[in-house]
């Protein structure tokens, strides 16, 4: 603004260009020749009305070059809002998707730990415990079925000895009978000598005697052969005997360490199990902190519906300044006249804001938008040097 | 193995040692003839000096408690171990007698 200032000072007239730089050359004159005492009157520019209009109708003449610039800025607050909208939408999708990245993930791992401790049998799906029950059950049933033929087999046994024990008793009352026929014998024999004695009367009794001895005789034999028969049933049941031991014997020290192993098995699968339970609480406690930490960014780029309204409101405002000053513009020409709207002069503005922009992108896109415009001429485009490796975009 | 009992008034101890296999079936019958009798209300079976144990003399255990069942007497197996506490475990035999 000082810049301007200056200038406006030598626009007091509508004198050419280099009459006013004659005029401001000497009032610096009069200014160093009064270097102590300076008066007011001296440095500030002649306040005639005159003056005053001139100078009015010439900050008119700026102010077209002033409108655009404003416009053009309007445009590029306009392009960096969108920018700001653009870009905050895009990293929230990204973020979004990470979200559900980061959950994919507690899932997968939930899965594997699943799959490491099932089997899939004949179809069915099963767990590393139950599997270890079915082992159990199988063994204890094993178990009772071995114990279960050990107890018939000795209840056979005690059966067994039981018939032993009548076997005894019958062939106790055979000794009897072979006893009783022992006397029976003795008793024919004695009956033999007596008919004997009797002679001719004795003999009918003799007859019977000797029957009575061949009775006994069979007797005895059937007597003989049932021993035979007692003692083949007692061989039987003896030989009964060793087969049942065999049945009833069944060394179980195997089945106590199949026990064993499948507790340790059991054991280990706990452990395993518990483990797993760890790892999947971590995995699912990273999940939810990646989730807030999301949540929390997301929120964070809220921020851009504040900035964008920033700059809306800036642009409206900018909106407005622009049609004040073409509306003051308006009424000062109405009231003083157009005045010759000096191109040096504006160039002098624009380039004097223009250097004062330091991204070379943005420069160039200004300048463009000025020329389009028609508030500068297209040879006035400097070509910039390309200064962009400084410049970190 | 070597049996030796114990009676007093209805209550019955036996006491095991050594190896209690097939063998045993003549002996054991002692103890099976006195629960059949019904002489005794209840049964205890002292295995403290028992260090082994096969399928028939586990067999015959439960021929004892099949008995003793029909006569309303009471079964106790005590002082197993090693081995056969381990046999009565694997055997479910907690789940058929009080065991001390």
């Amino acid at each position: 603004m000082d810049a301007l200032l200056k200038e406006d000072e030598s626009l007091k007239t509508t004198d050419s260009g280099a009459e006013l730089k004659e005029k401001n050359a000497q009032s610096q004159q009069d200014l160093q020749e009064d270097q102590g005492v300076q008066s007011a009157s001296d440095c500030l520019p002649d306040r005639s009305d005159d003056g005053n209009e001139a100078m009015l109708g010439s900050w008119s003449g700026v102010t077209p070059p002033t409108i655009s610039m404003i416009d053009v800025i309007s445009d590029k607050l306009t392009d960096a809002s969108k920018l700001i909208e653009d870009s905050t939408l895009d990293l929230s999708t990204k973020f979004r998707d990470l979200a559900s990245g980061a959950n994919k993930q507690a899932d997968t791992v939930q899965r594997v730990i699943e799959k490491a401790s099932t089997l899939k049998v004949d179809g069915e799906d099963i767990s590393m415990l139950e599997f270890s029950d079915i082992f159990n059950e199988s063994l204890v049933d094993a178990i009772e079925k071995v114990l279960h033929i050990s107890k018939l087999a000795i209840s056979m046994v005690y059966s067994l000895d039981d018939a032993i024990e009548a076997i005894k008793d019958i062939e106790k009352f055979n000794e009897r009978i072979q006893g009783i026929n022992k006397q029976t014998n003795l008793l024919s024999l004695n009956a033999t000598i007596e008919a004997a004695r009797a002679g001719e009367a004795g003999r009918g009794f003799a007859v019977v005697s000797d029957e009575v001895r061949h009775v006994s005789k069979e007797i005895n034999d059937l007597s003989m052969e049932m021993s035979d028969k007692i003692g083949q049933v007692g061989n039987s049941v003896r030989s009964g005997y060793k087969t049942l031991q065999e049945v009833a014997t069944t060394d179980m020290s195997g089945s106590i360490r199949a026990k064993d192993t499948l507790d340790a098995l059991m054991a280990a699968l706990i452990t395993q199990t518990d483990e797993f339970k760890e790892i999947l609480g971590g995995a699912a406690q990273d999940s939810i902190e990646t989730s807030t930490i999301i949540s929390n960014m997301i929120v964070g780029m809220q921020f851009q519906d504040k900035t964008t309204q920033y700059i809306d409101n800036s642009v409206l405002a900018l909106s407005e300044i622009s049609s004040a000053l073409a509306q003051l513009k308006k009424n000062t020409e109405s009231n003083i006249g157009s005045n010759n709207e000096d191109q040096e002069v504006q160039k002098a503005l624009i380039e004097n804001i223009t250097s004062k922009l330091q991204l070379s992108e943005f420069k160039q896109g200004y300048n463009k938008d000025l020329v389009a415009r028609g508030v500068l001429c297209s040879s006035l485009l400097e070509d910039e040097p390309e200064e962009d490796d400084i410049e970190l975009f | 193995m070597e049996l030796r009992q114990e009676i007093t008034s209805g209550a019955a101890k036996f006491f095991l040692k050594g190896k209690f296999t097939f063998s045993d079936h003549e002996l054991f019958r002692e103890i099976i003839n006195l629960i059949k009798d019904g002489a005794v209300s209840s049964i205890v079976m002292d295995f403290e000096e028992v260090n082994f144990i096969d399928s028939a003399g586990l067999g015959m255990i439960l021929i004892a408690k099949e008995e003793s069942d029909k006569k309303n007497c009471s079964v106790i197996l005590k002082g197993a171990k090693g081995q056969i506490e381990k046999m009565f475990k694997v055997s479910k035999f907690d789940t058929l007698f009080t065991i001390k």
